[in-house]
C-alpha cells in the first residue's frame, strides 16, 4: 500500500498547479455551502431568541365564560386548580379583570385593570419603579410599557404619546379611577402608578389580585361586586370568577397538547405558537434556499475534481499501462486514483472549513453585523461541530464520487492499449 | 526444459473483410535459459507474439504454456499476478515511471507483488547494470542508455523466469545499444533466465542462441 501513497503524492506534487486549482475549487464549494448553512442556523437562532423576547411563547391565555349557567366553564379557583394538574403545566395565574375609566390630568382612558398574583408580577421585568404591594386595600398600579401612550386629551385631540412634554413612563404619578363604564359615576379613587413594565407593546395595567379583591368588596355597586357575574337569583357567586388565566407550560413543544386539554375543558385559548410556527416555516424555506445556493458551488467543485481526475487518467495513460504491464492489480490501480481524488476532496474540505470559520467570523459576525446595525456580538453565522464534520465527510465522498469513473476506466484499460498510447 | 510452449496460436484483428492475421497458427517452444532473437519486418507480428507471451494481450485461439502455466485460462486478476511474478518486460521506449527515482522504479514490481524488496538483490542488479550512482535520479535526468539500463534492472527485479524485450536498443546509438544488449545477456545468463528479444539489428540477432523470423504472422525460418 505504501507505493500507492507514494505514487499518489508524487503525482499530485508533480502536477502542483493543477492540484492546487482543483483543491481551490473544492475549498470555494465547501466555503459556500458551509457559510450558507451556518448563516441559516445563526439567523434562525437569532430570530427565535428575539421572538422569545417579543411574545411569551410558553404562555397560553385562557378565557372563561363570564355569564350563563355553566359554572364549570367559568374560571374559578376550582377550575384553575384542575388546570394545574394538566401534564406539562408549570403554573396557572388567574387574572381578575375590572373595567374602568381612568384620568391622568386632562387625559382620559378606558380600559381594564388586571389583578394577578404576586408570583406572576415577580416574573415581569420593569423599566422603572417597583411591583405593587400585596398589602393594604388600595391597589397600586403597574403600567404596561406602552400604556400611557393610549391616554387621550379630548380638548386638544392628542394622544398622550404625541403630546409635547409627555413623560416616557407614568411611574410615580397618580391617576383617577372610576369603576365601570359610567362616566357620571360620582365615586372615583386616586391610585398611584408604582412601576412600568419593560415589555414592548404592553398595553395592560396590572395590580395585585388580593388587594384588588379587597378593593372591590369595599366598593360594591348596588350591593353587587363590579364586573362579577350573577346567578339566577341576581346574586354574586360565592367564588370569584376570573375573566382570564395565564397557563405557563414547561416546554414549547407541550403547548399543543395543553391547549387541546384546555379546549376539551370548554375554555377558549390564545397563544403565539402559530406565529412562531409560521415563522419557523419561513426560516426553513430560507435555509433550504441558502443551502441550495451553496450546493451549486459544490456541484461546480465536483465537476472540477472530475475534470482533473479524467485529465489525470488521460495524462498518465502511459504510466497506467506500465503499472499494468508490471502486473499491478486492477483494484489497486483503481484505488490509486480514488485515493488521489479523495485527497483532493479531503484537503479541500479541511481548508474550506477552516476558511469558513475565519470568513464567517470576520465577514458576517463582525462586518455584516456592524453594517446592518445589530448588537455587537450577535452570532449571525454559526458553524456547529456537526456541520464542520459533515462538510468534511461530504467533500471526501464527493471527491471519491468524482474520481470513481475515471478510476474505473483506468483499471479496466487493456495494458497493451495503455502502454502503446502516447 | 521447455519454458514456453505455443500451440497453434492465432491472433486475429478486425472482422470479415477487414480481418488481419496478427499471428497465423504459430507453434513455438523455447528452452529454459535460451536467448531467442525474433526478427521480421514491421507489422509482421513479432510484437504481437511478444505481447501474447507476456500476457498483456490475449490470443484469439490456441494454447500457451509459460513456466508450466496455461496463461490462456487466466482471468484479469490472475493474469496480473502472472505478469508480475513470471515476466520482465523491456520496451524500446523504456517506459519508466516519470515521478519515481531509478531505485523506486526498480523496486516497483516487488512492491506491486506486496513483498519487501530484497535489499541485497536490488543492490546486486544495480551493480550489474551500473546504476549505483544514478539511484536517486529521476528518469528525465538520465541519458537514453541509462534509462534503458534502469528498465532492464526493473525487468529483473522480481527474478522472473522470462524476459521479453521489444527492440530494447531501437532508440539507442550503436555504442550504447551493444552495451545494453551485453548487459541484458549477461544478466540473463547470470540469473539463469530466458530471454526473448525482438530486434532489427542483425549483429545483435546473431549473438542469440537461436533466431526465428516472422512474416505475415507465421514463423518462416
Amino acid at each position: 500500500m505504501a507505493w500507492i501513497w507514494h505514487l499518489c503524492i508524487s503525482n499530485m506534487k508533480k502536477r502542483g498547479i493543477r492540484t492546487l486549482l482543483t483543491i481551490l475549487g473544492v475549498v470555494i464549494g465547501v466555503i459556500s455551502i458551509v457559510s450558507m448553512v451556518s448563516i441559516g442556523i445563526g439567523v434562525k437562532s437569532e430570530l427565535m431568541s428575539s421572538v422569545e423576547d417579543m411574545v411569551s411563547i410558553k404562555e397560553i391565555t385562557v378565557i372563561g365564560e363570564m355569564e350563563g349557567k355553566r359554572k364549570d366553564r367559568m374560571l374559578t379557583d376550582r377550575t384553575i386548580s384542575d388546570m394545574q394538574k394538566i401534564e406539562g403545566v408549570v403554573s396557572v395565574y388567574p387574572q381578575l379583570t375590572v373595567n374602568g375609566i381612568m384620568w391622568y390630568g386632562n387625559y382620559i382612558n378606558y380600559g381594564e385593570i388586571y389583578g394577578v398574583p404576586t408570583e406572576y408580577l415577580e416574573q415581569m421585568e420593569l423599566t422603572d419603579g417597583r411591583l405593587p404591594s400585596a398589602k393594604g386595600i388600595k391597589p397600586e398600579l403597574v403600567f404596561g410599557k406602552s400604556r400611557q401612550e393610549g391616554f387621550y386629551n379630548e380638548n386638544s385631540g392628542l394622544m398622550y404619546g404625541e403630546s409635547p412634554g409627555a413623560k416616557s413612563t407614568l411611574t410615580g404619578e397618580n391617576v383617577r379611577l372610576s369603576l365601570g363604564y359610567d362616566m357620571n359615576n360620582a365615586e372615583s379613587y386616586h391610585l398611584s402608578v408604582v412601576g412600568t413594565t419593560a415589555r414592548q407593546y404592553d398595553y395592560n395595567i396590572y395590580t395585585d389580585i388580593g388587594v384588588l379583591k379587597k378593593f372591590l368588596k369595599k366598593h360594591l355597586k348596588d350591593g353587587l361586586l363590579i364586573d362579577q357575574p350573577v346567578n339566577e337569583n341576581g346574586e354574586n357567586y360565592n367564588d370569584w370568577v376570573y375573566a382570564a388565566a395565564v397557563v405557563v407550560v414547561e416546554d414549547m413543544e407541550q403547548i399543543d397538547s395543553v391547549v387541546k386539554r384546555l379546549q376539551d375543558m370548554g375554555f377558549q385559548t390564545i397563544n403565539e405558537k402559530e406565529t412562531v410556527d409560521s415563522m419557523q416555516k419561513m426560516i426553513k424555506i430560507a435555509q433550504i434556499l441558502l443551502a441550495g445556493i451553496g450546493m451549486i458551488a459544490l456541484v461546480v467543485a465536483v465537476i472540477g475534481i472530475s475534470n482533473t481526475m479524467t485529465t489525470a487518467v488521460y495524462d498518465r495513460i502511459n504510466e497506467i499501462g506500465i503499472l499494468k504491464v508490471l502486473g499491478c492489480d486492477p483494484d489497486e490501480l483503481q484505488f490509486l486514483f480514488l485515493m488521489e481524488s479523495g485527497i483532493l476532496g479531503g484537503v479541500g474540505g479541511l481548508v474550506g472549513i477552516l476558511f469558513s470559520y475565519v470568513a464567517m467570523e470576520l465577514l458576517v459576525n463582525r462586518l455584516a453585523v456592524k453594517l446592518i446595525g445589530l448588537q455587537k456580538g450577535t452570532q449571525l453565522a454559526v458553524i456547529p461541530l456537526w456541520l464542520a464534520f459533515a462538510a468534511l465527510v461530504f467533500a471526501i465522498v464527493l471527491g471519491l464520487f468524482a474520481g470513481y469513473f475515471p478510476a474505473r476506466w483506468a483499471a479496466k484499460l487493456k495494458p497493451i492499449d495503455a502502454v502503446q498510447k502516447r | 526444459m521447455d519454458i514456453i510452449t505455443m500451440e497453434d496460436v492465432t491472433k486475429v484483428y478486425g472482422e470479415n473483410e477487414t480481418r488481419v492475421w496478427g499471428l497465423d497458427h504459430v507453434n513455438l517452444t523455447v528452452q529454459q535459459g535460451e536467448v531467442l532473437a525474433v526478427v521480421g519486418a514491421s507489422g509482421s507480428g513479432k510484437s504481437t507474439l511478444l505481447h501474447i507471451l507476456g500476457g498483456v494481450d490475449t490470443p484469439t485461439s490456441g494454447r500457451i504454456v509459460v513456466d508450466g502455466k496455461d496463461i490462456t485460462k487466466l482471468d484479469d486478476e490472475q493474469m496480473s499476478v502472472f505478469r508480475r511474478r513470471k515476466i520482465g518486460f523491456v520496451f524500446q521506449a523504456y517506459h519508466l515511471i516519470p515521478v519515481l527515482t531509478v531505485e523506486e522504479n526498480i523496486t516497483m514490481p516487488i512492491l506491486l507483488d506486496h513483498r519487501k524488496p530484497d535489499k541485497e538483490y536490488v543492490e546486486h542488479i544495480m551493480d550489474l547494470l551500473g546504476l549505483q550512482d544514478r539511484r536517486k535520479h529521476l528518469p528525465n535526468q538520465l541519458s537514453g542508455g541509462q534509462q534503458q539500463r534502469a528498465a532492464i534492472a526493473r525487468a529483473l527485479a522480481n527474478r522472473p523466469s522470462l524476459i521479453l524485450a521489444d527492440e530494447p536498443t531501437g532508440a539507442l546509438d550503436s555504442k550504447n545499444g551493444s552495451e545494453v544488449i551485453n548487459l541484458l545477456k549477461n544478466s540473463v545468463k547470470q540469473l539463469n533466465q530466458t530471454l526473448v528479444l525482438i530486434t532489427h539489428n542483425v549483429d545483435i540477432a546473431c549473438e542469440a542462441d537461436r533466431i526465428i523470423k516472422i512474416a505475415d504472422g507465421k514463423i518462416v525460418e
